[in-house]
């Protein structure tokens, strides 16, 4: 969790979009004309609601093998239920204080507020073995992602946030997956990593057209970067899904950061194509 | 005049024609640039007006940072190239050439870099240098063996000395902190100058280079030209004394600048450069601060408050390694650090120092972990930085108090001329 990342610009642009007066929101509207990214950002919204379905689907296999108590069956849903999460992690973590109860780390969160969320319940299953409220944890975890679920399915995006989404996807990464510290117990960094990647490539499928007429070199270049970094990731697939964050060699960490940082110079630019009028 | 006045930072540039300068680069008009800006004489008298700062010309036979006056703060950077193209390579030096070459002369390192391109966008200059001037900073630009082994086509045009270095007695150097395929080398007399030069010039590289490890100098320990006060290193002593300086025209023909005749065919484009030969020396200074000063003395061979050659009265006084001592021994010990690195030594070999200052923090053991990050440039590095390190490591009384951490060799090319860019000298 990185509340502090994307979730201020994000939250403050959500208000400015419903309110849609005052100085940006006329900028906005004007963007707003352009029926391409008009369809982009319909298109991203049906992506989030998709995984937010499936985010409800795998949470829901997750807490249910908690409460069971099936420690394997619970570590090997705990990455998958993530999956959904990671890739639309700007949208779920600008609503407030659910992001903190559902993802928060244990040494992120603040005084006064109780360590929960699918962190703690990795701590259990990986380190502590599971507590007696772990099932309630779990129930709780459950009821704040059917929560944050509702929201963002009826979230309404401005194109600049989309751009703005891509590029906080690979700082999730580039702050918190590559140096193995999102996922400290299980060491599933990789997972994480390999969605936060997919969430940034389907703001970039959304945008697609609107690059294509305004910046195709650019789109070029994230492209072939994006296939780069994959090619990355795939190094370390494995056939239950990826290599545990803490086998990596020092090299091979740097080898994905090489790539990361040369997907993430244009994928920045791409906002600045985004706001071009 | 009121330009004159407000003085040079990159702010005051942007405004007064950084636009045009951009324009004069693109169009390939070599020095255009400075037109671009109004006049040279305008910047360089402003600039004096302002201070000692000026602005280090860009272009010319030679690189900077070479045997420009040895400024206070340097930050160096070795990189990999970690495309597979060469296009993109050298596409990527065209672009440093003209960053640099903008950043050089106290602007932005893209035209309106820092709010100019309005709000929608990441800035194209990372800002912390808007408010300061030139700084004397200067971007000097080396390539490794390795960039040579084939990748990028460059494998004919490699100068036949850019080969590894060989190991020496006592190197305890760290892979993460040697090598590389490129290197910049940025000085300034502002150390945040020098950082925005390598932190910007680094960003445009991603994707097609990546940092391999990095250093930052705080303090110079040389003196490049005669009108240079002495420096001193962190075990005390003036440091440079001894070294080439600018006005040595004959000794940095000799010593210093490739020669036409030492790289014939496809390796003549390192004709008027250097070799550029960096390491990483940790000093133990809580060891060396417990010597004695007679001590510390007999270990460099000169003394510690004039500089003097021991023997000796004043610093600049010449060496004479027969003087004897009142007990009848050698002044100058015969495993002192002077005595073994002089040309007298050493068949007449000569390089030009040009390192500095630094500290990483502290070792976790309550030490600092600190020393001198040493940088020479020379003719042909295995004919003169390879014998005198040998030397040096077999018998040096210094190597008690120190230990090299980290190495690395380059290649400087020549400077460029008007209109030509470090992508075309390269490839050719
Ligand atoms: C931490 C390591 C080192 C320290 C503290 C150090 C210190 C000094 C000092 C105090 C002097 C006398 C002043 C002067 O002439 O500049 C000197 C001279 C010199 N040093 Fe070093 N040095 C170090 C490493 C090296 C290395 C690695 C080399 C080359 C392989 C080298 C080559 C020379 C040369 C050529 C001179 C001038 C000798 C002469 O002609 O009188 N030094 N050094």
């Amino acid at each position: 969790m990185r509340t502090s990342l994307v979730p201020a610009a994000l939250g403050a642009a959500l208000v400015l979009a419903t309110a849609a007066c005052g100085s940006s929101g006329d900028d906005r509207a004007v963007q707003a004309l352009d029926p391409r990214t008009t369809a982009a950002v319909e298109q991203y919204e049906g992506f989030v609601s998709e995984q937010a379905d499936q985010l409800l689907e795998r949470t829901t296999t997750f807490v249910t093998a908690v409460k069971a108590r099936e420690v394997e069956a619970a570590k090997a849903a705990y990455p998958l239920a993530r999956g959904p999460w990671e890739r639309i992690e700007p949208v779920a973590e600008s609503f407030g204080d659910l992001d903190p109860r559902i993802d928060g780390r244990e040494d992120v969160v603040e005084d006064g507020q109780e360590f929960t969320g699918f962190h703690r319940l990795e701590k259990d299953l990986w380190v502590d073995g599971l507590q007696p409220d772990s099932a309630a944890v779990a129930d709780r975890l459950l009821a704040d992602v059917v929560e944050i679920v509702a929201r963002a399915k009826a979230v309404e995006l401005a194109p600049d946030q989309l751009a703005g989404g891509a590029k906080g996807l690979l700082d999730e990464v580039a702050t918190g997956k590559i140096t193995g510290e999102e996922d400290r117990y299980s060491h599933t960094d990789l997972y994480d990593f390999d969605e936060n990647v997919k969430g940034s490539k389907a703001v970039v499928d959304a945008l697609r057209p609107v690059l294509q007429e305004r910046d195709p070199q650019l789109l070029t270049e994230v492209d072939a970067r994006f296939a780069a970094l994959d090619a990355e990731l795939e190094k370390h697939r494995t056939d239950k899904g990826f290599a545990l964050y803490t086998s990596l060699s020092k090299d091979e960490v740097k080898e994905l950061s090489v790539a990361l940082d040369a997907l993430s110079e244009p994928i920045a630019r791409v906002s600045g194509v985004v706001a071009a009028k | 005049m009121s330009r004159l006045d407000a003085g040079l930072s990159r702010r005051h540039l942007i405004g007064v024609g950084a636009g045009a300068a951009a324009a004069g680069l693109v169009a390939g008009a070599g020095g255009a640039y400075a037109a671009g800006l109004g006049h040279d004489d305008a910047i360089a008298s402003a600039a004096v007006a302002a201070g000692s700062d000026q602005v280090v010309p860009f272009r010319g036979a030679h690189q900077a940072g070479i045997i420009t006056p040895a400024q206070d703060r340097m930050h160096f950077v070795a990189l990999d190239v970690v495309t597979k193209d060469p296009r993109e390579l050298r596409e990527l030096l065209m672009a440093w050439t003209g960053a640099a070459e903008r950043m050089v002369a106290g602007a932005e390192a893209a035209p309106g870099g820092v709010i100019g391109g309005g709000p929608h966008k990441a800035p194209a200059d990372t800002g912390e240098a808007f408010d300061l001037d030139a700084s004397n900073l200067t971007i000097t630009i080396g390539y490794g063996p390795a960039l040579f082994d084939g990748r990028f086509g460059l494998a004919g045009r490699k100068p036949s000395p850019l080969r590894e270095l060989p190991g020496f007695v006592g190197d305890d150097l760290d892979p993460a902190r040697s090598g590389g395929d490129l290197c910049i080398q940025a000085c300034a007399n502002d150390p945040q100058v020098a950082v925005h030069a390598v932190r910007n010039l680094v960003r445009l590289g991603f994707g097609t280079v990546s940092v391999r490890w990095s250093q930052l100098g705080f303090g110079r320990t040389s003196a490049t030209t005669r009108t240079q006060t002495t420096p001193r290193n962190l075990f005390g002593f003036k440091d440079g004394t001894a070294n080439i300086r600018a006005e040595d025209t004959e000794a940095l023909d000799r010593h210093v600048w490739v020669q036409p005749a030492d790289v014939t065919g496809s390796a003549a484009w390192l004709a008027g450069g250097s070799y550029l030969v960096a390491r990483r020396i940790r000093m133990h200074v809580e060891v060396w601060d417990r010597s004695t000063l007679q001590e510390q003395q007999d270990v460099i061979g000169r003394d510690k408050g004039e500089g003097a050659p021991l023997g000796q009265q004043s610093e600049l006084d010449p060496v004479d390694f027969d003087a004897k001592g009142a007990d009848g021994r050698p002044a100058i010990p015969m495993d002192a650090h002077v005595r073994l690195a002089h040309e007298s030594r050493l068949g007449g070999i000569r390089i030009l120092r040009r390192g500095y200052n630094f500290t990483d923090g502290s070792d976790g053991l309550g030490h600092l972990d600190a020393g001198l990050f040493f940088v020479a440039f020379m003719r042909d590095p295995h004919e003169q930085f390879v014998p005198m390190q040998r030397a040096l490591a077999a018998r040096d009384a210094l190597s008690e108090y120190i230990e090299h951490t980290g190495s690395g060799l380059f290649a400087c090319p020549p400077g460029l001329d008007d209109g030509d860019d470090w992508g075309r000298q390269l490839f050719g």
